[in-house]
């Protein structure tokens, strides 16, 4: 079938680096978003391609305990579609900044696409004292 | 009203590291990105529903604190002059080298609907710094929507 764009959808949850979100050992939700594929043309169904960008801006303190990962994990109706690890340095006595910037994509089951909307969810999770600066989560569908 | 897409603009300023672009710290601040959405296809009733995501590039090879009280790179968007974005780079204020990154921007926005009547948006991305940071490559795209259903 003929591409077609399907829709863009976006989560604005901050767009300056204060005030942080501040994580001690914890996970924060900073993307949902529930992307349109009911404009679907027939026979696209299995067709959707999803493009999806999240952006945090980190400040990561000093390791307290003997994992020191940040995890950020990309969910497609509450399954993981996607993951990546900040491990940082575990000796560094400063705090470190990270710009994180990811682009994750997905090609949905035709069961989600036939459902009318499909949510997507960013979420980080910190093994450390981390701050959460600008956020910002979108994600681009086309079919075809 | 019904989801459309209303257009996608680029600035490619730099396609690759080299040359690099020096810029001293205090400088005048930068625009790497300067785009104009076209938003005169927007259906009249989704002046209001417009959607904008943009994506910003820069690869900063950055310098060691300067002591000028900041340290920070920061990545600002503006739309029609209004800032709408910003998040800083402080990087390592103990270092003695030069420390690298890839800096990746995603930003989003709800355009006001007198703005979207206005038939383009202009985006810029300008880069401000307190220390010493040569650019190099650098991208800047938009991509906006209209329409909820």
């Amino acid at each position: 079938m003929s591409i077609q764009f399907l829709d863009m959808r976006m989560s604005q949850d901050s767009t300056m680096d204060t005030p942080p979100v501040s994580l001690a050992r914890n996970g924060y939700v900073f993307g949902n978003i529930g992307l349109q594929t009911a404009g679907l043309a027939p026979g696209n169904a299995a067709l959707v391609r999803v493009t999806l960008s999240a952006y945090v801006r980190l400040t990561v303190y000093p390791s307290v305990i003997v994992s020191n990962d940040i995890t950020f994990g990309i969910y497609r109706n509450n399954s993981l579609i996607f993951s990546t690890v900040y491990p940082g340095d575990i000796t560094e006595l400063n705090n470190i900044y990270k710009l994180v910037n990811i682009t994750a994509v997905d090609y949905p089951p035709a069961a989600d696409v036939l459902a009318g909307q499909i949510q997507y969810t960013a979420v980080v999770s910190a093994i450390r004292n981390a701050d959460l600066g600008a956020r910002s989560f979108s994600g681009i569908a086309v079919a075809g | 009203m019904a989801i459309q897409f209303l257009d996608m603009r680029i600035a490619q300023t730099s396609t690759s590291d080299l040359p690099g672009l020096p810029l001293a710290a205090g400088a005048a601040p930068y625009t790497f990105g300067d785009i104009g959405l076209q938003t005169v296809q927007a259906a009249p009733g989704n002046t209001g529903l417009v959607r904008v995501t943009l994506n910003a590039f820069v690869r900063m090879a950055v310098g060691p604190s300067t002591g000028m009280g900041t340290d920070d790179v920061i990545l600002s968007i503006y739309r029609n002059g209004t800032l709408i974005f910003a998040s800083s780079y402080p990087g390592d204020l103990t270092a003695a080298g030069t420390a690298y990154e890839l800096a990746g921007v995603t930003a989003v926005d709800y355009p006001p609907a007198a703005a979207v009547l206005g038939g383009q948006i202009q985006y810029t991305a300008v880069l401000t710094t307190f220390r010493n940071v040569t650019l190099g490559a650098r991208s800047f795209s938009g991509f906006a929507v209209a329409g909820t259903n």
